[in-house]
């Protein structure tokens, strides 16, 4: 057995994973007290996951958890073992993929900080979830921008999900 | 902004976990979607020496519809609520989007939220209006504590020593019943300044069972019994008036700087208002 779903009854400080990282099998050990965030960044050199707050308020090191959008800053690495995980760097093999095009074209970025995060948070929600323009607005609700005004976030979207202006 | 020094543990058995509870005591905390808890390490604000990670134990994952009403298991997810509801007026339904962000529901749980008490949480003012039975498991197995005598303060539970919080049955509201969830916070996603929660039968329109519940204005949630009280047996409408004023009285809010007590009290008044207005027939 691997250490993944393995027992682990007994406490420890260091903990064995496994997990998915972007399609590849990562097989380790991490500190108990490791964020996830930190995890990515600091083991795995995914620097594309950005750590704002570190209390889970700003959404900038949203990740997607087994298809759900989560904040890796309040989360540990040891919970994540089993799991399939996508960070920013995952979402597109070659170049920029059609969301992140849409937000170069749009405006949706200025400094940069916090664009993985509504990147990741985009990517992994059903649009048919979150329909018309309200619906834009309340699936990045949870994603912090300081520069945008996120007028151009939204237009961002809006031309990636195919919607027109008035929705 | 990093948690403390600890150590981790992942058991896979309730038993497994309540022995390391019984084993660490003080020393250990349960870790469930850890959406309260992660924060409080990275802070500082708790400092455990172990974490007990009941996030892979398949029991505390059950949801069901039961003979008392929905039960559903600790670690039940409020997005897996949101995504599956439980059918009726579905008062948790109605509730979960108020929950922080889809980021947070994606892992904060069901029982992590009712257990951390937070006077704002929204968890914990549903199990109130459905009168609720948490279902402690402990070393002498399970014990049932009703949700009025759950909440014993901020962040405080009566859960005893070595116990932990294995699911809760959220009662049933009569079939004819209409909830309502209404809630006031300065931005998507924050804090509830102030919140109600109704459930509301009415036969031949009159009401024949109110149920009305404040939250984020005082020390726990608080059933509005003498607001309840005002509509028995009357129409919503002619007891529409008289009910926000009975709920804006009988609450005890205090002042901080989201908002002053008189503040707190006319925003119940409306939101009662308009809770009543969602459940009228």
């Amino acid at each position: 057995m691997s250490a993944a779903n393995a027992r682990r009854v007994e406490p420890s400080v260091e903990v064995p994973i496994s997990v998915t990282v972007n399609g590849e099998t990562v097989e380790t050990t991490v500190a108990a007290r490791q964020l996830l965030a930190d995890f990515l960044r600091e083991e795995l050199r995914l620097t594309g996951t950005h750590v704002g707050c570190e209390q889970g308020i700003c959404g900038a090191c949203t990740i997607n958890l087994d298809g759900e959008p989560v904040r890796s800053c309040i989360m540990l690495a040891a919970q994540v073992d089993g799991s399939s995980i996508i960070t920013v760097e995952g979402l597109s093999a070659q170049g920029l993929g059609p969301l992140q095009q849409a937000f170069k074209d749009n405006h949706g970025l200025q400094c940069g900080f916090c664009t993985p995060g509504f990147l990741m948070t985009l990517s992994t929600v059903d649009p048919d979830e979150y329909p018309g323009t309200a619906g834009i607005r309340e699936a990045i609700s949870g994603n912090l921008c300081r520069c945008t005004g996120y007028g151009g976030i939204i237009r961002a979207v809006r031309t990636a999900w195919d919607r027109p202006d008035h929705g | 902004m990093k948690p403390p020094p600890l150590s981790y543990s992942r058991p896979h058995s309730l038993d497994e976990a309540l022995d390391l509870l019984a084993e660490h005591g003080d020393e250990a905390r349960p870790l469930a979607g850890g959406q309260s808890l992660v924060p409080m390490l990275n802070h500082r604000l708790s400092r455990p020496g172990l974490l007990i990670d009941i996030g892979a134990i398949a029991q505390l994952q059950r949801m069901e519809r039961t003979e008392s009403g929905w039960l559903i298991g600790a670690t039940v997810t409020q997005r897996r609520l949101e995504r599956d509801g439980t059918g009726g007026c579905d008062l948790l339904r109605l509730a979960v989007p108020f929950i922080g962000h889809r980021q947070i529901r994606a892992r904060g749980t069901v029982g992590g939220s009712i257990a951390h008490a937070d006077p704002a949480a929204e968890l914990p003012a549903v199990a109130l209006t459905l009168d609720a039975t948490m279902v402690a498991a402990g070393p002498d197995g399970e014990r049932e504590i009703d949700a009025a005598s759950f909440f014993v303060g901020p962040y405080m539970n009566s859960l005893a020593e070595g116990e932990l919080l294995s699911h809760v049955v959220f009662g049933e509201v009569p079939p004819t019943a209409r909830c309502s969830f209404r809630e006031f916070a300065r931005r998507k996603g924050d804090f509830a300044v102030a919140g109600v929660a109704a459930a509301v039968a009415t036969d031949d329109g009159s009401v024949t069972d109110a149920r009305l519940t404040a939250f984020a204005v005082g020390s726990n949630p608080v059933r509005l019994s003498a607001a309840e009280g005002v509509l028995a047996g009357r129409s919503i409408d002619s007891a529409l008036a008289d009910a926000a004023e009975a709920a804006a009285a009988e609450i005890e809010p205090w002042d901080d700087i989201h908002g002053s007590a008189q503040y707190r009290r006319q925003l119940i008044a409306t939101l009662t208002k308009r809770a009543l207005q969602d459940v009228a027939p």
